[in-house]
This record gives structure tokens, C-alpha cells and sequence, in this order.
């Protein structure tokens, strides 16, 4: 038998917020939440974890839905800005936005589809010299690093230069 | 806006071109300023200072002139001093870098004050789980000098890549997060602008 729910009056007041995950690794749904919830627990602790009724609602690769009561917005927010890596790869969960309904999430913040663009090989020249383009979305070019900036690229945990298509026109 | 003063691109510390970090800050709608130790026509241009002696900084702050920003990566007791008590320097950053305290006294605190040298708090270093508790630790101790001595608190994202770049509310969050009340807050996240205003740069 199901527990009646608690009256209108002592229920809490719910908000939904929306995430995007963004990295040069392929992060499974999986490895957002964890993030999310690890740096949530780090940072916050147990007990004032449980103050602010966190529940994921849906973890993709591309997004989180993340539901709370209204007075623990900012922290969840500042939380998830502290999101820097997860298990050796970085990462950063961009908040989107707050709404009153999962339904309203969807439709402000998540109806744009991601642009990514995979490009099969193709070479530009950054500064002197020859580099493969791994991933193009609008004006944006992913870059996979030489010897050079290899090392640097490994310190930072991340895969990839980034430059703009002005970057590769002005050379 | 909110001007992030201490960002480094491929041609210093980071992994991104200087054209890819601006478009990624105007899509989080902040601006950002270049700490490169390059001078840019369409960026603010800014320096990141390091000295192993008073001397040295001296030195290295006469031949930086023409620079928007200087800033002095602090660590060191005899360069947090010797940062803070010149007013070209512009900010001191991480004073409590590869110390057991926060690396800022009263006399540091009140000669940043009196010479209006900002004390920088940087986001970059609290993505690091373990370094966390020191950095919120030493920012209590700055905090209390700040009521003091009334100096002021910039905060930056030291960002060496774009996925470190933080918007203006999720530094609010974060400072929200850490303790600071709400008029603090909108006084760090104005700073920057205000510093730049000041300084005649725009």
C-alpha cells in the first residue's frame, strides 16, 4: 500500500534545472551524474546535502536534468561551477537555466539540438604548421595537439586546441 | 559585464586560441582580458609577473608598462609584500600559493588597501578537490582582513582553457557558496569593469 503524499501546505516548493555537459571526452551519462553528485558531497557535505532534496531526474552525454527545492538553487548551481574533472577527464557542467516544471526545462533550454559536426580528416595550418581538424562546429575547430602542446594538453585533461576559423585565415 | 581578468591563452599557459576563448566568453556572455605578457590591439592585455626577489619585480614591473593589467603571481612572503606596496601592480595573485597560510597579513592588507592593489581569488585552483579546503580557509582569514582594512577581493577563473571560463552566475554561486553576503558579491563581480573604467582602457 502506497503512503499518502504530505498536504499541499508542507509539501516543498520543486525547481528543475537544466545542465549542459561540455567536453572534448565523450562523458557518458553515467560520468555526469557522478560528477555532479561528487563534487556536490565534496563540497557540501552529507548533511547539508540532504537539506537540498537533490534528485537527478536524466543524466545524458549532452545534459543533466537536476531537480531541488527553491531555496537550493544558487547552491546546486555554484556546486556544478566547481566541476572540473571527472575520473582524469575535464569537464564542465554549464547551467542553463531554472524552471517550475520538467516539461518547461525541455522546452526552454533543451529544445536546441548540439551542433557537432565530426570531420573525417582534414588539415589546417595554426601557427606554421600542419594540424588535423578533429571536430568543426560553426566557425569552431577542434585541433588534435602535436608534440608541442601535448604535454600541456595532458596537464590540463583536456584532448584537444581549440581555435576559430579566423585563427587558420589570418596565417 | 563581467570582465574575467586573468585568462590564458595558446600563446602562454593555455591550450586555445586567443579568437576561441573570445567567442566562448561572449557565449557565456563575460568578456575576457588576455594574461598572456603579449600586447593585443583587440584584447586587454595583461601580465603575469614573477620575481624571485623585490628587485627583480621592480624591475619587471618598469619594463611592463605598457601592459592594461599587471598582475604578480604571489606566493612568496617577500613578493606578496613587495607587490602589494607598489600601485602600478593591479593584482596580487594567489598570495597563499605554496604556503601553510593565506599568505596575506594586516600589512599586506592595508598596503593593498592604501595603494589599491586587489587580492586575487581564483576559481581554477577550487576545481582542484584537495587544494579546496586551504583556499576556503586562507579566503575566511582574507575575509576578516577585508572588513578591516577594506581592500578589494577581484575574482578571476585563471582559466588556461575554455571549459574553465565561468559566467557571472556561476561566480555569484560560487561566492554565495563560500560565505560571502550579497553585497560583497555584486562588488566582486563589478570590480573588473570598474578597475578597467578606472584605469582608461575602454
Amino acid at each position: 500500500m502506497r503512503i499518502k503524499s504530505l498536504p499541499s501546505t508542507l509539501r516543498e516548493r520543486k525547481r528543475y534545472i537544466a545542465f549542459i555537459v561540455e567536453s572534448d571526452h565523450k562523458i557518458s551519462g553515467e560520468e555526469a551524474r557522478e560528477a555532479l553528485l561528487d563534487s556536490t558531497l565534496n563540497l557540501l557535505g552529507e548533511v547539508r546535502s540532504s537539506r537540498l532534496s537533490l534528485r537527478i531526474i536524466k543524466a545524458t552525454s549532452d545534459y543533466i536534468i537536476v531537480g531541488c527545492n527553491h531555496i537550493s538553487v544558487e547552491k546546486i548551481i555554484g556546486c556544478a561551477a566547481l566541476t572540473g574533472e571527472i575520473r582524469g577527464k575535464k569537464i564542465h557542467l554549464r547551467s542553463l537555466g531554472t524552471s517550475g516544471t520538467i516539461k518547461a526545462v525541455h522546452k526552454k533550454f533543451l529544445s536546441r539540438n548540439k551542433e557537432v559536426i565530426e570531420v573525417e580528416e582534414s588539415k589546417v595550418i595554426f601557427k606554421g604548421k600542419a594540424f588535423t581538424v578533429a571536430r568543426k562546429f560553426n566557425i569552431c575547430l577542434d585541433l588534435v595537439p602535436d608534440e608541442e602542446f601535448l604535454r600541456r594538453v595532458k596537464k590540463l585533461k583536456v584532448e584537444y586546441i581549440g581555435i576559430t576559423q579566423t585563427d587558420v585565415r589570418g596565417e | 559585464m563581467f570582465i574575467d581578468l586573468r585568462v590564458h591563452s595558446i600563446n602562454s599557459k593555455g591550450v586555445d586560441s586567443p579568437s576561441r576563448l573570445k567567442k566562448e566568453a561572449r557565449d557565456l556572455g563575460i568578456e575576457v582580458a588576455l594574461c598572456d605578457g603579449i600586447k593585443y590591439d583587440d584584447f586587454i592585455s595583461g601580465i603575469e609577473l614573477t620575481a624571485r626577489n623585490k628587485r627583480e619585480l621592480i624591475r619587471e614591473i618598469i619594463s611592463s608598462k605598457k601592459f592594461d593589467i599587471i598582475v604578480v603571481h604571489g606566493g612568496r612572503a617577500e613578493i606578496n609584500r613587495s607587490a602589494v606596496s607598489d600601485s602600478r601592480v593591479d593584482v596580487l595573485a594567489h598570495p597563499w600559493l605554496g604556503r601553510r597560510d593565506s599568505g596575506v597579513d594586516a600589512v599586506v592588507a592595508r598596503e593593498a588597501a592604501d595603494n589599491g592593489v586587489a587580492i586575487e581569488l581564483c576559481i581554477s585552483y577550487l576545481l582542484i578537490q584537495h587544494q579546496r579546503l586551504k583556499i576556503f580557509s586562507s579566503l575566511r582569514r582574507i575575509k576578516k582582513l577585508k572588513d578591516k582594512y577594506n581592500f578589494e577581493i577581484l575574482v578571476t577563473s585563471g582559466a588556461k582553457c575554455k571549459y574553465d571560463l565561468r559566467n557571472k552566475y556561476e561566480i555569484a554561486s560560487i561566492l554565495y557558496l563560500l560565505g560571502l553576503e550579497e553585497e560583497d558579491i555584486k562588488e566582486s563581480i563589478n570590480l573588473p569593469e570598474k578597475l578597467i573604467r578606472e584605469k582608461g582602457i575602454k
